[in-house]
């Protein structure tokens, strides 16, 4: 991987000379789509600004042992699933029931299953914020992976392979999951998905 | 329609961004072709439609500031941990360490150099020895027959008359 063709690994390799104007740049750039990943991670919107900026400052401590072998926004979006996934244990170690815990004989799908929601219609003054709600909280009862892999597949940053890597999975299992996943939320939003505009493709 | 690559390859890219002009074009004419797979993409297409107009998650205003603080004490706390395992120490707990063992290594080699002059000392009084009886003077009555030895060892001389007589 050429820093050439990496515009942030370049930026990576001058805070490794000790550039903070660059380290300040690579935080500005990613400051919101990390956070926005560790918010949908963990659900907390205070814990995931300060887990943020853990992130950020493990990049920092990293920088001496930086090398271009793969793109930054890999690599950040890695440190910061990895602290995700850290704090998601640490939670779940005082909890009976985790979360994340896998259907025993289903591994892809949550150890909690909700029934479908009856058809029902909402009235045309269903307040933006409880859409949102429902579908927060349909993305927080899907397995961490798959979430992961559709909140990282939400904006045009990361390529499938890029995703892939971060997720430690070949790129067709990444794609498998978001189809699972979406499958799910897809079920579980039904009644909102009605409400939508699809007359047409997009 | 699940199993159609061309399908899925319009999905995978609309999970990640709108389609351009020219893919909602041949997406449509797709459609037109297999209308059973209308169902999936409209549900699908809703379903991003949803998950693009999710907020951003909060980021507080003085975030970047905060990083780089925290950044800028974890680098002085790192200078000061340098600094302090260099000059924490007295410097006579430093230097002494150095200075014993310098002696330790100089006076080890006063031993070594000593030992091997012993030996060499040695070596050249075996040798003065070894010489000293190898070439001993003889006796004296073995020089009293030198002067007979002398005179059998030399070689006659010719004799002349008898020459003259033969030739």
């Amino acid at each position: 991987m050429s820093a050439e063709l990496d515009p942030d690994a370049a930026l990576m390799l001058r805070v490794k000379q000790g550039d903070m104007a660059a380290f300040t740049e690579l935080v500005d750039k990613y400051k919101q789509s990390v956070s926005n990943l560790m918010y949908r991670m963990i659900r907390d919107a205070t814990e995931a600004e300060d887990l943020a900026q853990v992130a950020f400052l493990q990049v920092y401590k990293s920088a001496s042992r930086y090398e271009v072998s793969s793109k930054f926004s890999t690599w950040m979006f890695t440190i910061a699933r990895n602290l995700c996934l850290n704090e998601i244990r640490r939670r779940s170690r005082h909890r009976a029931d985790s979360l994340d815990a896998p259907h025993p004989q289903h591994e892809d799908q949550p150890l909690q299953q909700y029934e479908d929601k009856k058809t029902f219609s909402p009235p045309e003054s269903l307040l933006h914020g409880e859409l949102e709600e429902k579908i927060e909280e349909a993305l927080s009862e899907l397995p961490e992976n798959q979430r992961t892999a559709i909140v990282l597949c939400r904006g045009d940053e990361l390529s499938y392979e890029d995703i892939a890597r971060v997720l430690g999975c070949s790129i067709s299992a990444t794609k498998s999951l978001i189809h699972r996943g979406r499958e799910t939320l897809k079920l579980k939003l039904k009644p909102y998905l009605r409400s939508g505009c699809w007359s047409k493709p997009r | 329609m699940r199993n159609d690559p061309l399908f899925n390859q319009w999905r995978e890219i609309g999970w990640r961004r709108k389609l351009t002009a020219e893919e909602e074009a041949r997406l449509t004419e797709w459609l037109g072709a297999h209308p059973e797979a209308q169902a999936d993409w409209e549900s699908d297409a809703a379903l991003n439609d949803l998950l693009c107009a999710l907020p951003n998650a909060p980021v507080a205003s003085n975030f970047t500031a905060r990083v780089l603080q925290a950044a800028g004490r974890e680098e002085s706390a790192r200078s000061r941990e340098q600094r302090g395992a260099r000059y924490s120490i007295p410097w006579w707990r430093r230097w002494v360490p150095k200075a014993a063992m310098a002696a330790a290594v100089l006076i080890a080699g006063l031993l070594s150099y000593d030992h091997f002059q012993s030996l060499r000392r040695a070596e050249w009084a075996q040798s003065v020895a070894t010489v000293s009886q190898v070439a001993a003077v003889p006796s004296p009555e073995v020089l009293s027959d030198y002067d007979t030895i002398a005179v059998l060892s030399s070689t006659p001389s010719a004799d002349e008359e008898l020459l003259k007589i033969m030739q």
